[in-house]
């Protein structure tokens, strides 16, 4: 047990300090103006990368770093001590299913491009029948000579709008078991037959959406992995999706709960903050534990070289953490956000409810420490 | 950074696991058996013999040289089996015996478990005690103990009697010893010199050390009943049906799971913070993990009775016992409310650095 960084740590981090002192960019664009954050978020991500910060644990070859996964803890907790924004989202877990399941010529033309920001990706697995029930998923892929036709419909794909491509899961083989008949495509979502529906969300964003596939011809050589190899790979995703270092929410809680302590002690909520200041507290133990909890995990990776079953506990405790915060935050604001005079912490509650469903829900979670790490029987 | 068991530390959990397996009791009949304080003695031995008293005593003095991850592990392990011995009440006093420099004679014939010595916690638990205030005191964890260690009004240490024969106080807890120390016993014992007073920074350091080894401690416990239930459910039968395949039995399991392995998370470092960081930072660290694990070990201990169902609320099952460890141990220097009072106020008065 040793927290201390290691020379070659200490090295990186003290550089990462220097970078973020000269490189954090003005005031982010306000929640709602997806466009205009859209576009921030993409120059964020590309002076990131630029700067070397991105792809730390990837293959040197993939145009990463080659770094331990430890590297992943230090690079959340200076973002978030930096008041930075958020490094990009999901160029951490489709960057792992396309490392270790894609070709080296797939791995050639796909992870330069999503690492620099330069192509965005989407991520098409949730069906409207096929949620936390992810195996029963309908959308079909047929192989036709050197092509795949695919069709069908996801739903919550995320960033679907602004996405250049697409990893897609849908099943190849009708007669297989559930499970065994699912293959991953990469799809062009400029592909005649794509076309997306943007959601509505409970905080009037619009950042999920509807996709729909109308007879979608998607080359052969785009298949990753082998047929019938999708639901190992989805499983991989979402291993990795469910870290919260891998996410970046730690670098985000921090710097949130930061602003809450500043503006408390400036009296922005009283003199007398009686059960707010233990409040505070709380949020600040939950999220210190769960960035302790992520360092121990991102040990344990080290030894293990993927991440197992017990992941699903750090998405539950990133879960209370970033749930508990919101609510908090919401209740600060006081009636501010019910009459509409300050919306954003109300939206950032309502985003928080999501956390606890999305990646796999609580229930998944709960069901897959019980079996797989418990070893409690399945019914 | 890597935060992982050394190849030593494991050698050392696996060390005091099967001593504590072999101690520990079975059921709580076990600890009202009228052998049992004969046994208390011979698992003491054992204890003093495997050298795990001293572990955190320097090798100058006789001791083990080892770091508060060390005796974390130590009290992990101890806890998970409910092992009846006072290692916390020798490990915290042998603490502050030689964070004070006491002679070296003291420190020796305390680390072998010769001489039995513990500290004495004021009337509310919430600190060490002062001989301004021994009103009510307590020595705590100090089975067997002749004296309990407290501070004199400029931060010397003073040994004060334990009268173990007038019997310790009938608590929540089967497996620590309390003992109210009597009036008229101001005066020390012939213990042996003390050393100096004990500055501020020094004060500080041992609290976190102690705060963290009962985070440790109820982590163990939490894992030891957690363990119990799991198995349990995977043996009941009910509607023809192992009671472990139900989601709901399931669902309870995995949320105790998740609680206590962020409540170890959280004690890994305030243990290691004891050594590595400053006092004020170490404290942090530890109110942080004593605070987590203090609500969380409830609720575990809490969910396995739940699993155990009426059996659970029998002298012939162990869930109980694990659950008056948890809340004595929560009460020790203060439950959940009080460190996270002090997180805000180190948080929010400073300005808030992160």
């Amino acid at each position: 047990v040793n927290y201390h960084d290691s020379p070659e740590e200490a090295e990186f981090r003290a550089a990462l300090r220097r970078w973020l002192a000269e490189s954090i960019p003005g005031s982010e664009p306000p929640e709602g103006d997806e466009e205009a954050r859209a576009t921030f978020l993409n120059a964020w991500h590309r002076q990131l990368h630029a700067g070397g910060w991105l792809g730390l644990t990837w293959p040197v070859e993939a145009g990463g770093r080659g770094l331990s996964p430890i590297y992943e803890g230090i690079f959340n907790e200076e973002l978030g001590a930096a008041n930075a924004p958020s490094p990009p989202g999901n160029i951490g877990f489709l960057g792992k299913a396309i490392i270790g399941f894609g070709s080296p010529e797939q791995q050639q033309r796909y992870l330069p491009t999503l690492l620099k920001g330069e192509e965005r990706w989407c991520q098409g697995f949730s069906e409207p029948g096929a949620g936390s029930d992810l195996g029963s998923l309908r959308t079909r892929a047929d192989l036709d000579g050197d092509h795949y036709v695919v069709n069908g419909q996801k739903v919550w794909t995320s960033f679907a709008k602004w996405a250049d491509w697409c990893l897609l899961l849908a099943r190849t083989d009708q007669e297989a078991p559930k499970h065994k008949g699912i293959s991953a495509l990469v799809l062009r979502m400029d592909s005649p037959g794509v076309s997306v529906r943007p959601i509505h969300q409970i905080d009037h964003s619009n950042d999920l959406a509807e996709v729909f596939f109308d007879d979608v011809e998607v080359p052969a050589d785009q298949l990753i992995g082998a047929p019938g190899q999708g639901w190992s790979i989805a499983m991989r995703t979402l291993a990795y999706e469910r870290g919260p270092a891998d996410i970046g929410f730690i670098a985000r809680a921090r710097r949130r709960l930061h602003q809450l302590e500043t503006e408390a002690g400036r009296g922005a909520f009283g003199d007398d903050l009686g059960d707010t200041a233990v409040r505070l507290a709380q949020c600040y133990v939950y999220i210190e534990m769960l960035r302790l909890h992520v360092l121990r995990s991102l040990s344990q990776r080290v030894a293990q070289g993927e991440p197992g079953p017990e992941g699903s506990a750090d998405k539950l405790l990133w879960t209370l953490a970033e749930q508990e915060l919101s609510r908090l935050a919401l209740d600060l604001a006081g009636v501010a956000p019910i009459l509409g005079d300050d919306l954003a912490p109300l939206h950032e509650y309502f985003q928080s409810r999501a956390v606890s469903i999305y990646g796999g829900s609580a229930q998944i979670q709960r069901s897959i420490i019980a079996q797989r790490v418990l070893g409690m029987p399945r019914s | 950074m890597d935060v992982s068991l050394t190849p030593e530390q494991e050698m050392l959990r696996e060390t005091a696991a099967s001593l504590a397996q072999r101690i520990g009791p079975a059921t709580p009949h076990d600890l009202d058996d009228p052998a049992a304080s004969e046994a208390a003695a011979k698992h003491w031995s054992m204890l003093a013999d495997a050298g795990l008293l001293g572990l955190g005593v320097p090798m100058a003095a006789g001791g083990g040289g080892a770091s508060a991850v060390e005796m974390m592990i130590v009290a992990e392990a101890l806890a998970r089996r409910l092992a009846v011995v006072p290692y916390l009440g020798v490990a915290l006093a042998l603490d502050l015996l030689v964070a004070a420099g006491a002679d070296g004679d003291v420190v020796a014939s305390v680390a072998t478990g010769e001489r039995r010595v513990t500290v004495a916690l004021d009337a509310g638990l919430r600190d060490l005690a002062t001989v301004g205030a021994l009103d009510g005191a307590v020595a705590w964890d100090g089975a067997g103990a002749e004296a309990a260690l407290v501070l004199d009004a400029d931060g010397t240490l003073v040994a004060v009697p334990v009268d173990g024969d007038g019997g310790g106080l009938d608590g929540a807890d089967l497996t620590r010893s309390l003992v109210r120390l009597g009036g008229g016993h101001e005066r020390a014992t012939e213990l042996g010199a003390l050393g100096r007073p004990l500055d501020a920074g020094a004060l500080v350091r041992w609290r976190a050390l102690a705060l963290s080894l009962l985070a440790a401690d109820i982590v163990g416990a939490m894992d030891g009943t957690l363990t119990a239930a799991v198995d349990y459910s995977k043996e009941r039968v009910q509607f023809d049906t192992r009671i472990g395949a139900f989601q709901a039995v399931q669902h309870l399991c995995a949320d105790a799971y998740v609680l206590l392995e962020g409540s170890r998370s959280a004690t890994w470092y305030a243990a290691w913070a004891v050594d590595a960081e400053a006092p004020e930072q170490a404290l942090l660290a530890a109110r942080t993990a004593k605070a987590f694990a203090s609500q969380s070990g409830v609720t575990v201990a809490e969910t396995s009775i739940q699993v155990h169902g009426g059996v659970a609320i029998t002298w012939e099952y162990m869930p109980h016992v694990f659950l008056r460890r948890i809340l004595s141990d929560r009460a020790a220097l203060g439950p959940e409310s009080r460190q996270l009072q002090a997180i805000a106020e180190h948080r929010i008065a400073r300005g808030a650095a992160a």
